[in-house]
């Protein structure tokens, strides 16, 4: 672990990442997080595993490729906090609640609790295990 | 008023609304700035900076006010107590109004001006940013402060030590204090420690300290007071590169952390943690 040594108060180190201006940071934290409904859940030791179908790429189906086994799905390990945000993505919860609810849970602040939640939330969906749907600006 | 969230940070102590937390903080002791925010925006920057002498407020408000295109109300000297600022109010073409606020306090005793500018919307904005700064007490000097309070950790130390870093990651945050006899002192809060294995306080201490694969703690028992011997490469005891180091971690049950401090140097004369206590628990090491 790296510390990080003085620097100028001229650019101070952001803490818990960058704070995005006001509008985008609504908007984000009113966006819902919705899985993939072809996902399936599986258990591995004591993991839990989610499973997401692979798309075959347009090469596989050429003379020769079709006999290789290939993978129909793509695992992914959640750990218990994972886990524990996986489980708040119901589809009705928006980003702002999961990460109030996982600040309480772990005595987190706010901001430290959403980064940690976004982060992860941006890891699942580029893994296509679920979405981030956005509500759009309050009227 | 709901309840409140305390803050120490280079002897400068605030009491901030609930819902705000420092999202951007310095380390410097001559000029830095402490940003604030609730959960939807920026609200406010408190600035310190140490003077030779004692400044003028009055006469930076006013060249602010000069320099500023836009309308300025000076608030004069009964803004606060002991403050004076100015008001800055924008309207744009659509008739939609902007106010900020620019307040500024010397502090004779620590030699200090302590500056704060905060934005929102009428008076409940401007009565949030003002009861931070009633309730703001500089306690002396930045070289002389003895406690931090912020991102989960309330680390009182012993003269001679200074604040030197703060890495503030989720979940991990680490603060790093340094003498002049080279010693250097760590302490971490990790979260989500159920998660990671650290509610068990001996791999706590192996993770947060990194202690050296293979090196033996000299005592690790479930009061989790540890120390080990980094001797390094042959020849760094000659150049004086050779790291004693003494730690202490244990876990927070209540809020899923591990907390860890550890205390280097190059010899092991004054490698201890004596007078150094975090979120209320003597350390020993």
């Amino acid at each position: 672990m790296k510390a990080v040594s003085n620097r100028a108060a001229a650019s101070p180190p952001r803490a818990f990442g960058k704070l995005p201006g006001a509008v985008g940071l609504e908007a984000m934290l009113r966006a819902v997080p919705v899985r993939n409904a072809a996902v399936r859940e599986g258990k591995r030791g004591g993991a839990v595993v989610l499973w997401v179908p692979v798309r075959r790429r347009w090469w596989s189906a050429w003379p020769g490729l079709r006999r290789l086994p290939w993978r129909g799905e793509r695992g992914v390990a959640l750990d218990a906090l994972g886990r524990e945000v996986w489980s708040a993505c119901d589809g009705v919860a928006d980003l702002e609640a999961i990460a109030a609810g996982f600040a309480q849970r772990h005595g987190l602040t706010f901001h430290e609790a959403r980064l940690a939640v976004t982060r992860f939330l941006r890891m699942l969906a580029g893994r296509g295990l679920l979405v981030v749907v956005g509500r759009g600006e309050p009227t | 008023m709901g309840t409140r969230r305390g803050v120490e940070w280079l002897n400068l102590r605030l009491s901030l609304p609930g819902d705000w937390e420092v999202v951007r903080h310095a380390v410097s002791t001559r000029k830095g700035a402490l940003t604030l925010a609730d959960r939807r925006r920026q609200r406010m920057q408190v600035m310190w900076t140490a003077c030779g002498a004692r400044p003028d407020v009055g006469a930076m408000l006013t060249a602010y006010r000069v320099q500023q295109a836009t309308r300025v109300r000076d608030l004069g000297g009964d803004l606060l107590a002991g403050w004076r600022g100015v008001c800055r109010v924008t309207e744009t073409d659509d008739g939609e109004r902007s106010w900020l606020w620019r307040a500024a306090s010397y502090d004779a005793g620590s030699r200090r001006l302590v500056e704060a500018v905060w934005t929102g919307e009428g008076e409940a904005a401007f009565a949030a940013g003002a009861g931070v700064l009633e309730a703001l007490e500089v306690l002396g000097p930045a070289e002389a402060a003895r406690r931090v309070r912020a991102f989960g950790l309330d680390v009182r130390h012993p003269a001679g030590w200074r604040l030197d870093g703060a890495a503030v990651r989720p979940m991990d945050v680490e603060l790093r204090w340094a003498d002049d006899a080279q010693r250097v002192v760590r302490v971490w809060r990790r979260a989500g420690a159920s998660a990671w294995g650290g509610d068990d306080a001996g791999r706590a201490l192996r993770e947060l300290a990194g202690v050296p694969r293979g090196t033996a703690l000299v005592h690790d028992d479930e009061t989790a007071a540890a120390g080990w011997d980094v001797p390094g490469p042959r020849g760094r005891r000659l150049v004086g590169r050779h790291r004693v180091a003494s730690a202490s971690a244990w876990t927070e049950a209540e809020r899923d952390a591990a907390c860890c401090v550890t205390v280097e140097g190059l010899t092991r004369l004054g490698v201890t943690l004596d007078g150094w206590a975090v979120n209320g628990r003597g350390v020993a090491g």
